[in-house]
């Protein structure tokens, strides 16, 4: 066993032991602030970076969002108010880096936002970090098809598995919208997979 | 059961799975390189990334700031060269500090100053009749 996954063994216990309300708490008192931002990226990077590959697709892209995901929490956790969840908080802030990054992308190579996506459905195959089957690539393909904010309900209500109440906190609109726009990607994406 | 895999049965196959992965041990060091990062910012107060966000906007300012020097360098360039004023004292110094050449063939020749000229007695005379005292006048030129 590595160094880093004893350690990682270690922590188990003790992050299971703190709430995020606790984790804050922790952080603001400030003297153990290091360690409690360690346990809050320890307990939130493998979701958030999750999330984002979803969005920006590429590995390498992927950790760069969710460093400066990651720092930006850093920056600003002293001035979270308790007003929404942590997890909420975090997966916003996240969500907007990733979507940033992707408009710096279009930005950068003069593409329309669809042709970016486009791009990144082409180059799946050719990822050395994506081993699904054709069926995997095939719902990829779809959900990058999808509008933008109808991609990124489908992908935290399908694969992240998040409630409505959940979604609507993050992306700070009505559940009902959410329905409706997560009605529609699924019906695109029915078709878009029947389609041969 | 989620509303796709209702509609697609052959969905439930890959249970939510993405297809993605992530280089070996790659979150154990992401964790390591997130304390790294905050100890940076710590020490110098922000951080340096050259990651996706910041690389197009210091692409974008670099050009801006050259574009402005290289505008704000030519204006002064040109500007000394071509549109430089002399004052009278500079001409004066420039006549004076010049060979006697340029003085006789130059200024003296626009002020049609000639000891041999037939004019020049003239003048005088015009001056004398004037009581005006021409030697001030020859003694300037």
């Amino acid at each position: 066993m590595k160094e880093t996954e004893i350690v990682e063994e270690l922590l188990k216990p003790v992050m299971q032991e703190y709430s995020d309300n606790e984790l804050i708490d922790l952080f603001k008192q400030g003297e153990n602030s290091n360690y409690a931002f360690n346990l809050l990226v320890k307990k939130y990077q493998e979701k958030i970076y999750w999330h984002i590959r979803k969005i920006v697709i590429n590995h390498e892209d992927t950790d760069d969002v969710a460093q400066n995901t990651f720092i930006k929490i850093y920056k600003n956790l002293n001035n979270f108010r308790k007003d929404s969840q942590l997890f909420t908080w975090i997966y916003r802030i996240a969500t907007n880096e990733a979507i940033s990054f992707i408009k710096s992308k279009k930005r950068r190579l003069f593409l329309p936002i669809v042709d970016v996506e486009k791009g990144l459905a082409n180059k799946l195959t050719d990822d050395p970090y994506f081993d699904g089957d054709e069926l995997n690539l095939k719902l990829q393909q779809a959900v990058l098809k999808l509008p933008q904010k109808q991609r990124l309900i489908f992908n935290m209500k399908y694969f992240d598995e998040l409630k409505y109440k959940e979604i609507a906190d993050i992306l700070k609109t009505s559940t009902g919208a959410l329905k409706a726009s997560y009605h529609h990607a699924v019906k695109k994406i029915e078709k878009f997979m029947a389609e041969d | 059961m989620n509303d796709l895999d209702k509609i697609m049965p052959k969905l439930k196959k890959i249970k939510g799975n993405t297809g993605f992965k992530v280089p070996e041990n790659y979150f154990n060091e992401f964790s390591l390189k997130i304390q790294e990062l905050v100890s940076k910012t710590e020490k110098t107060g922000y951080y340096y990334s050259f990651g996706p966000k910041l690389r197009p906007r210091l692409a974008y300012a670099l050009s801006f700031f050259l574009i402005i020097a290289f505008t704000i360098t030519g204006y002064f360039l040109f500007r000394d060269n071509g549109t430089r004023n002399y004052t009278t004292e500079d001409l004066i110094e420039y006549i004076i500090f010049t060979d006697d050449d340029l003085r006789n063939t130059g200024l003296f020749n626009e002020l049609n100053y000639n000891e041999n000229n037939e004019n020049t007695d003239e003048i005088i005379e015009y001056l004398v009749s004037e009581n005006i005292d021409y030697s001030i006048i020859l003694e300037e030129y």
